[in-house]
């Protein structure tokens, strides 16, 4: 078992050789560094200072972060001014960390509704708030007159009716001191802790809402739902510990080492959340991204994860303004939260957003990593900024996020958007239409997010269908003007909490009545399509005298009641191809002709125009259907290597 | 027939490493045929460009294929899994014959065939023994990977290179050893138990050895299956033309025989000495332990 001599020597080489091979082999089929980044077309770096914005719910708060015990102590103060038309006699507050607070909030009760992740908390968290006292009634205290559970539900305390003495009439202000206990859960739905990882979302009490008419738009915390909230401007000091790393919305304007520990003040404005993280274990990195300062903290170690986390970011930020109009703060935050706080993981919160993965991600050769980090950066237009109701039309902010993923992974990395395995490439358009497919015409897109009959459910439907009902729309009516409908509705809208009349209205004016109905179908309407070829026919004329004339027929069926323009293609057996164009109305479209050649082929929306169609195979029909012999070849050669392997 | 029989009298250990490939590339097929059948009855010949829509980048038509065909190719897959677990069983057929046509002295030229017929049933039980064992490492290794990969800082690539570099080499060892039963096995006065026992002395003797060259061997292996990879992505059988498919075709038909070749020259330095070129196992090691 020793080496000896020549043979020693001989065996050494021959194990470096061997090595040598493994790691050719390894290079071969290793994934490919994408191509070369596009550069976005020019235009001017946008101004990032603050715009003017009337603010409703302001927060100037004071966090104290008990590592040990996972528990905030808050304190500080709301200014509130009622911008509707109508007198207030109550405020309605979120009280988002109660969902996680028993077994029988909303959130928790029901184990098919627990949302994203399907679990519940290890432990559990809540929010005490110890007083509301309004400033501008004397000091007086409003927190005990409070209603103790949300509306119609006993067992919840997410959404709680604050009733006022007097009504607070249009225009009036009030300034309520604040001070509450925030205990963080184990890490569930992007918010909790995980070991000394710690994620503050929606962790201090939130007004609801106030619409223009006088009502709050206050709800329960479902497991399904997300957020909705007034513009305001949140100054938030954290007390952490000395040794901890924090990220959070805003710009940090102070930071001061108090023995053992450090404040740090933040300031976000005009925003409607406030989220931060704590923890010893990020390693953090600072690079200016088109004029923005853009903060990364990942776990210590994930050095490909933050390179390939910033050169998305390069890319997609610039990519983003160019589609969406300008992100107009001056600070971005991006946090990857490690494998055991994962949860924390895919989250946008305004100018702070989480991605997540693995350390390996990277070298899987899938873009899981690129996907999450444009999705979540989508956000800070489409919830951030345009600030739809995410609890009432999900679609309008996940919706539109995953459009935005889906064109800017299309753009930095073409067919291989998905993945590039081995030679195998898959776009994101794939995936995302298989999954539109599986719930097509189940339930609207535009449903409440509770109102979904899964979380599952909702993902198809909400992200994967919309995202995919704006593609079918850009290749069908044309890209451009539907890169100038979302662009116009993203930057008209942009602090305004539009609904989905203004998106509608956009598509409308720029792709025309069509499209704009096609929209609707598909998202109020459960609408769906399928085309497919269903007869296809080619016989020799008999009453034909002279040459051999041949009688061609082709009848297209469209079911469903999405009406969209496609293209038919024939093929003649002499190499004659002949397109038609179907606008799309009615069942069917019949296709009858004489020639001199019988038909072979006929096939609709060949260049697959049509993502919402719910079966592409049965797009084509075919007298001589082709062989399948590269498949099989694959197929074949795949199965001989496993069942001799590699290894000798 | 009779140009055959000349050929193979004249290259047995050729013809005997050709048959073993032929016989690995035609069990690939039998594998294949129900997820082929199942995949032209959901009419995937009828696309407009025939099976080439599956390699077609994007994927559209492969996803599409798999979602709409989930069924379909289920059932089919679960058939091909079955006659994957037979022509498994069946590949100790081509093992047994380069073990014997490579680790018997050349004489008569038809004793390899013989003699691997015979071994067909000691090679089945060693080579279930074989996956077992690897079966074994890749579950532990899977259970092991979440604890590796979950750590946090520079610790991380470590001990995820731990585990692989672990699995990987148990992997290796126990194929060497199982190869090393195979090769004593080969004597016919030989019980199972007989050559599993040689198979340990010869391990604990040249294991050090013999891991040198079958890291080349495989290194090899590896090397000739990535640059079929390589060279079938450049092929683009997406694009028309039916001489793609034969250029791939006869690619991946190299390689097979490639790596059957591979096999038998590691069956070689299995049955040889360092340099002597001696007859392993030894005379007299049975006796020895």
């Amino acid at each position: 078992m020793k080496f000896r001599g020549l043979a020693g020597a001989r065996g050494l080489f021959e194990l470096l050789l061997g090595l040598s091979l493994w790691a050719a082999a390894v290079a071969l089929v290793a994934p490919r560094p994408p191509a070369p980044l596009p550069v976005p077309s020019a235009r001017p770096a946008p101004a990032r200072a603050p715009q003017q914005v009337p603010l409703v719910a302001s927060y100037t708060l004071v966090a104290k972060l008990d590592e040990s015990q996972h528990r905030i102590a808050g304190s500080g103060t709301i200014a509130f001014t009622n911008r509707s038309s109508a007198a207030l006699p109550s405020l309605y507050f979120h009280l988002y960390l109660n969902g996680f607070k028993n077994e029988r909030s909303l959130f928790l009760r029901s184990p098919f509704a627990r949302g994203r992740s399907g679990q519940g908390p290890r432990e559990h968290g809540y929010i005490e708030v110890k007083r509301l006292a309004a400033q501008e009634l004397g000091g007086m205290d409003l927190w005990p007159g409070r209603v103790p559970h949300s509306p119609s539900d006993a067992a919840d305390e997410t959404d709680i009716e604050v009733p006022l003495p007097v009504p607070l009439e249009p225009g009036a202000s009030l300034t309520l001191d604040v001070a509450f206990d925030a205990q963080l859960p184990s890490l569930i739905e992007r918010t909790g802790h995980a070991g000394s990882f710690h994620f503050a979302g929606q962790w201090f009490p939130k007004l609801a809402k106030l619409e223009p008419d006088g009502e709050f738009a206050h709800f329960p915390f479902h497991a399904q739902a997300e957020f909705y909230a007034d513009f305001g401007r949140y100054d938030v000091t954290l007390d952490v510990p000395a040794g901890f790393s924090v990220g959070a919305s805003g710009q940090k304007v102070s930071e001061v080492s108090r023995g053992p520990r450090r404040e740090l003040r933040y300031v976000a404005e005009p925003v409607h959340d406030f989220a931060w993280t704590a923890w010893d274990g990020f390693a953090e990195r600072r690079e200016r991204i088109a004029g923005v300062d853009v903060t990364l903290l990942s776990p210590k170690g994930y050095e490909e994860i933050a390179r390939q986390t910033l050169s998305t970011l390069a890319f997609g930020l610039p990519e983003l303004e160019r589609r969406f109009g300008a992100y107009p703060y001056r600070t971005l935050t991006v946090v990857h939260p490690p494998q055991e706080a994962e949860q924390a993981g895919g989250m946008e919160y305004p100018t702070l957003i989480t991605t997540g993965g693995p350390w390996f991600l990277p070298y899987t050769g899938t873009r899981a990593l690129e996907a999450v980090t444009l999705h979540e950066l989508a956000h800070q237009w489409f919830y951030g900024l345009v600030a739809t109701n995410e609890a009432r039309h999900p679609f309008l902010d996940e919706g539109l996020s995953s459009y935005g993923e889906l064109r800017a992974l299309g753009v930095r990395f073409g067919d291989a958007s998905l993945a590039n395995v081995s030679g195998l490439e898959l776009s994101a358009e794939a995936l995302f239409r298989a999954g539109a497919a599986l719930r097509a015409g189940e339930e609207s897109l535009a449903l409440p997010a509770r109102k979904f009959s899964s979380f599952r459910s909702l993902g198809l439907l909400v992200y994967l269908r919309t995202a995919t009902a704006l593609e079918t729309l850009a290749r069908c009516f044309g890209r451009a003007k539907l890169d100038a409908a979302l662009g116009a509705f993203a930057e008209k809208q942009r602090f305004a909490h539009p609904g989905p009349e203004a998106l509608v209205a956009e598509l409308r004016s720029e792709l025309g009545e069509p499209a704009a109905r096609a929209f609707e179908r598909v998202a109020f309407e459960r609408g769906r399509v399928n085309f497919s070829v269903r007869e296809l026919d080619a016989a020799r004329d008999p009453s034909a005298t002279g040459p051999t004339t041949y009688v061609n027929r082709v009848v297209v069926h469209r079911t469903g009641d999405v009406e969209l323009p496609v293209e038919i293609r024939m093929s003649f057996r002499n190499g004659a191809v002949f397109r038609e164009r179907w606008d799309g109305t009615g069942p069917t479209w019949t296709y009858e002709s004489r020639g001199p050649a019988p038909l072979v082929r006929a096939v609709v929306d060949p260049e697959q125009r049509v993502l919402l169609d719910d079966n592409l195979l049965d797009n084509s029909a075919s007298l001589a259907p082709r062989s399948l012999t590269r498949i099989e070849e694959r197929l074949a050669y795949i199965a001989a290597l496993t069942l001799g392997g590699i290894a000798p | 027939m009779t140009r055959f029989v000349a050929i193979f009298r004249r290259f047995p250990r050729t013809t005997a490493v050709l048959l073993a490939a032929a016989l690995r590339s035609a069990s690939g097929w039998v594998v294949a045929f129900p997820l082929v059948a199942a995949l032209s009855a959901l009419g995937v010949g009828s696309l407009p460009s025939g099976d080439r829509a599956l390699f077609a980048p994007s994927g559209l038509l492969l996803v599409e294929t798999l979602r709409v065909g989930e069924l379909p190719l289920r059932a089919a897959a679960q058939t091909s899994l079955l006659s994957w677990v037979l022509c498994a069983l069946a590949q100790a057929l081509p093992t047994a014959l380069v073990f014997a046509a490579f680790a018997l002295p050349p004489t008569d030229p038809g004793a390899p065939f013989r003699r691997a017929l015979a071994l067909t049933p000691r090679f089945i039980a060693l080579g279930a023994l074989d996956c077992g064992l690897c079966a074994l490492t890749f579950v532990l290794g899977i259970l092991l990977w979440p604890a590796a990969t979950s750590a946090s800082g520079d610790a991380q690539f470590g001990l995820a290179a731990l585990v692989i570099g672990w699995a990987l080499l148990l992997s290796a060892a126990i194929s060497m050893f199982v190869d090393l039963a195979r090769l004593a096995s080969i004597e016919p006065d030989k019980t199972l138990r007989q050559a599993v026992d040689e198979a340990a002395l010869g391990f604990r003797r040249r294991g050090l050895r013999l891991a040198a060259r079958y890291v080349l061997t495989s290194g090899a292996g590896a090397l000739c299956v990535a640059a079929a990879a390589r060279g079938t992505e450049l092929c683009r059988v997406d694009a028309a033309g039916e001489l793609r498919v034969l250029v791939v075709f006869a690619l991946h038909q190299a390689v097979l025989i490639a790596l059957t070749g591979i096999q038998a020259v590691w069956v070689r330095a299995l049955s040889n000495t360092d340099a002597g070129g001696r007859y392993w196992p030894l005379p007299g090691t049975a006796a020895e332990h």
